[in-house]
């Protein structure tokens, strides 16, 4: 139980996936500048991780280990984690139409979003049990999320601060986003 | 001419990681050093070339419906095999870049250009817009590690990959007699 | 329908080309990948089986997480690599081990491991490889004594690979018990210099006792009552030895199980404990001594035997000098029967137990039978050594024997106190001994350049070497005397 609870506050503060280790950083630029569709996207990319890696796994040791054939898990992976995120959207479309307008294209972009597959392969280099996987599919989504989160409040300050004209929008975005990951490394040890 | 501009605009205009804020993942993990810059850009131009032929062939029979499948499969083909040519050939390089080589099938410029170039256009011009972009691309990340690598090391190096011998590096040295403080200093290996 | 037939049928087609491409791509270039993977450990497999050719295997059915790697060398035997965690919690211990196809342990082998040296690391020793070598794979091991908590560790990683090779050769393998801790008898009569027990104070039949246990660690402290020449009780008052590890030794229970103890009693160790059980019997035996000193009655063949400050009872001259070791003065006394050496006796109660008192328990007997100074030195006790030898060698010069053939030139030069002076023998043109007098040098500063700087010139066969810090002058003066001595012999 200990062991689970440090693999989760290792992956969501101190393994950050934005900012410790760099992935999903196209919808953290690209959805972060509302707070409320930021949290939107946060809450999305934790459904597609959490359903994507759970499949995967049992794809990977059910079929592609029985089989022999784990040179396909690229091919595999990708074309399920693409197929899951087609059937979120429906879902979302079937549910909730305002956030499927507010997230726009960036939904079937979770498609491309680097986190997924990297959680999805994680799952098994790491060799992770049933549970353990459960555990850091859950976590690292919601290490996004807070990130999301935290960025996009940030955001919404830079957007009415008075900038230069060449640092308005992204670059200023990404100086912020340097002092945040300056910030969480301050994380590292804790556990 | 209008080769020639959208060739260059991959460099500066639209470069995909400093203009157009694509493949940022990579981009920030990868470019530690100028080694593992090179290898990445590379391999990125390589799929991306390799892809938009591929996809500007087989344009005119594709259904529009399963267009993005269809792209998808075809590069993580691409990605599977590279991966695998560098896991037997290049070792140094494959352990540095890991699992970004796998992770260049969501790389959105790939997927991107696909998708607004080569599904519209001839072979040989999704070829060049291909070159260009992933050129551009390495660019930037040679930029970066540049950086990077000098404030680490205050030298750059170039390795071979297949035989990991050190191509030419060159390393800032402090001489004592000279009138400036600093001096590049520079090793070639054959 | 058509369309979604045409669409299914396309992807379809896509699909198998995609995965047609890569099994090809797979089939080349997996057995480069499968063949790198095996060169990396490759290397140290070739030191159990040298020439076999390998394939790796899965350590999936072993339960018990220690084994990192398994691997066959063909018609040979079976390769298993262990990681346990031993002593030291922060680096673990990492061995690999063979197991031939008969059944025989054929192969030890430690890779890395950061135990306590001299105590922990015995697991890599001659002593414990020969166990465990040649053994049968249903053999059970026994633990080291006084390192026990190491060797547990190794035998339970050496039970897991026999279990794994069992289940791997289909092999009937004996579940092997819990590893045997070995009982060491112990007596109050025993050796236990190395624990440095000294009596601080008496209060009639009470005595206040300090020991060391485990080297490095703070002394124990205790409190014993003797009457009649037997333990009446034994309190612990201080303890400074390994946290979770020596306390077992000091417990109540443990301690009361030595009332009625005499010099001549075998005392049972706590297991596990071992070096703070013998800090204990260290103290029972300094005040059992101490109470009979003071009854003034003479016991025979109770007496400890080796470390002893008599004067042994050899005919001849018995000279003493000193020199320093490793943790403090090391006192040396050489019987001479003209210009034999017939005996050596050496005191050192601050070396190192199991380094520095191995050179002392093993040197003497070589200078006697080499009839010099001139022996090799214990390995790992490099310190103590050439003290003793150094005081040896002093003893020797006291008696007017220098310890080599060859010339002799003397020198003197101006010291710090006073005069310095030198002599220095030379084989050909090899310094084979160095004697130095200086009964003017500062105590403890000088007199360590007198202790240190002979050995060091013999060594390096000249006079370039560094001064002893700290004792500057009296350095400069020997190494100056030396060079004169040099430049007479020309």
């Amino acid at each position: 139980m200990a062991d689970l609870f440090s693999m989760a506050i290792a992956a969501i503060l101190i393994n950050n996936i934005i900012l410790t280790k760099f992935f999903g950083m196209c919808p953290f630029l690209g959805v972060s500048k509302k707070t409320s569709s930021a949290i939107g996207m946060g809450a999305a990319v934790i459904f597609v991780i959490m359903g994507a890696s759970i499949i995967t796994y049992f794809l990977y040791h059910g079929v592609l280990v029985t089989l022999g054939i784990e040179y396909m898990q690229l091919i595999t992976f990708i074309l399920v984690i693409a197929s899951f995120v087609q059937f979120t959207e429906m879902f979302i479309k079937k549910f909730s139409p305002a956030l499927y307008k507010s997230l726009g294209i960036y939904l079937p972009l979770i498609t491309t979003n680097c986190a997924v597959l990297y959680v999805a392969k994680d799952n098994i280099t790491q060799n992770y049990s049933f549970i353990e996987m459960l555990v850091n599919s859950f976590s690292v989504p919601l290490g996004f999320l807070l990130v999301l989160y935290i960025f996009s409040c940030m955001r919404e300050r830079l957007d009415i601060a008075s900038t230069p004209n060449a640092w308005k929008g992204n670059p200023v975005a990404l100086v912020a986003a340097a002092l945040m990951a300056l910030a969480f490394s301050g994380f590292a040890g804790l556990v | 001419m209008n080769r020639k501009e959208n060739f260059i605009a991959g460099f500066v205009k639209e470069n995909p990681v400093f203009g157009l804020y694509l493949g940022l993942c990579s981009a920030l993990a990868i470019s530690t050093t100028l080694d593992n810059a090179i290898g990445m850009g590379l391999c990125v131009t390589l799929i991306l070339t390799a892809s938009n032929m591929i996809i500007s062939a087989i344009r005119k029979i594709t259904p529009d419906e399963i267009r993005i499948p269809v792209y998808i499969v075809v590069i993580a083909t691409l990605v599977s095999a590279v991966e695998m040519l560098m896991a037997a050939f290049m070792k140094e390089l494959y352990a540095n870049l890991g699992v970004f080589i796998s992770l260049i099938v969501v790389n959105c410029i790939i997927l991107g250009r696909a998708e607004a170039f080569a599904s519209k256009n001839g072979i040989v011009d999704s070829a060049l817009d291909g070159i260009g972009m992933g050129l551009g691309y390495t660019f930037s990340l040679l930029l970066i590690s540049g950086v990077r690598e000098f404030l680490a090391t205050a030298s750059w190096t170039i390795t071979n990959p297949f035989n990991n011998q050190s191509f030419c590096t060159l390393v800032l040295t402090s001489l004592n007699h000279s009138r400036f403080p600093c001096s590049i200093h520079q090793q070639v290996h054959f | 329908m058509k369309k979604i037939l045409h669409l299914t049928v396309f992807l379809a087609v896509v699909g198998a080309l995609s995965a047609g491409v890569l099994s090809y791509v797979n089939e080349l270039t997996a057995p480069i990948i499968e063949e790198q993977k095996l060169a990396a450990v490759k290397e140290s497999l070739e030191v159990l089986y040298p020439g076999a050719s390998f394939s790796e295997l899965s350590t999936e059915q072993d339960e018990t997480g220690l084994v990192t790697g398994a691997y066959l060398a063909d018609g040979k035997g079976y390769i298993y690599q262990l990681q346990v965690v031993g002593y030291n919690s922060s680096t673990p211990i990492d061995f690999m081990m063979s197991i031939d196809l008969d059944g025989t342990v054929s192969g030890y082998a430690v890779l890395t491991q950061q135990e306590t040296s001299g105590i922990g690391s015995r697991v890599a020793d001659a002593e414990f490889v020969d166990k465990v070598v040649g053994s049968s794979v249903n053999d059970s091991i026994a633990t080291l004594s006084g390192a026990t908590i190491s060797s547990t560790a190794v035998i339970n990683g050496i039970n897991a690979a026999k279990a794994l090779y069992g289940l791997q050769a289909g092999v009937e393998v004996e579940a092997p018990s819990a590893p045997e801790v070995v009982e060491v008898v112990y007596t109050l009569s025993d050796d236990y210099s190395s624990n440095g027990a000294a009596v601080v104070s008496q209060d009639g039949t009470s005595f206040t006792v300090t020991a060391n246990g485990f080297p490095g660690n703070d002394v124990n402290e205790f409190v014993i009552v003797v009457e009649n020449g037997a333990i009446v009780s034994v309190t612990n008052t201080v303890f400074g030895d390994t946290a979770g590890i020596g306390e077992a030794a000091v417990s109540e229970d443990a301690l009361s199980a030595y009332a009625g103890a005499t010099l001549e009693s075998e005392v049972d160790a706590v297991s596990g404990s071992t070096f703070t059980s013998k800090s204990v019997f260290a103290a029972m035996q300094a005040a059992l001594k101490a109470a009979s000193g003071e009854e003034a009655s003479t016991d025979e063949g109770t007496e400890e035997t080796e470390t002893t400050e008599e004067t042994v009872s050899v005919d001849g001259d018995s000279y003493t000098a000193e020199a320093q070791g490793f943790g403090g003065t090391v006192s040396v006394t050489v019987v001479l029967n003209g210009s034999d050496i017939v005996d050596v006796q050496v005191i050192g109660d601050s070396e190192t137990a199991g380094i520095g008192t191995n050179a002392i328990e093993q040197l003497p007997a070589k200078i006697v039978e080499a009839d010099s100074a001139d022996v090799d030195a214990v390995s790992g006790a490099t310190v103590t050594s050439t003290a003793i030898l150094t005081a040896v060698k002093d003893a020797l010069s006291q008696a007017g024997l220098t310890s080599a053939e060859g010339t002799s030139y003397t020198a003197e030069a101006q010291g710090f106190g006073g005069t310095v002076s030198v002599t220095v023998v030379l084989n050909g043109s090899d310094i084979v001994d160095v004697q130095v007098t200086g009964d003017s040098e500062t105590a403890g500063i000088g007199t360590n350049a007198i202790e240190q700087l002979p050995a060091k010139i013999v060594e390096a066969d000249s006079a370039d070497v560094d001064v002893v810090s700290g004792a500057t002058v009296t350095s400069t003066a020997i190494l100056n005397a030396v060079k004169d001595a040099l430049a007479a012999a020309q």
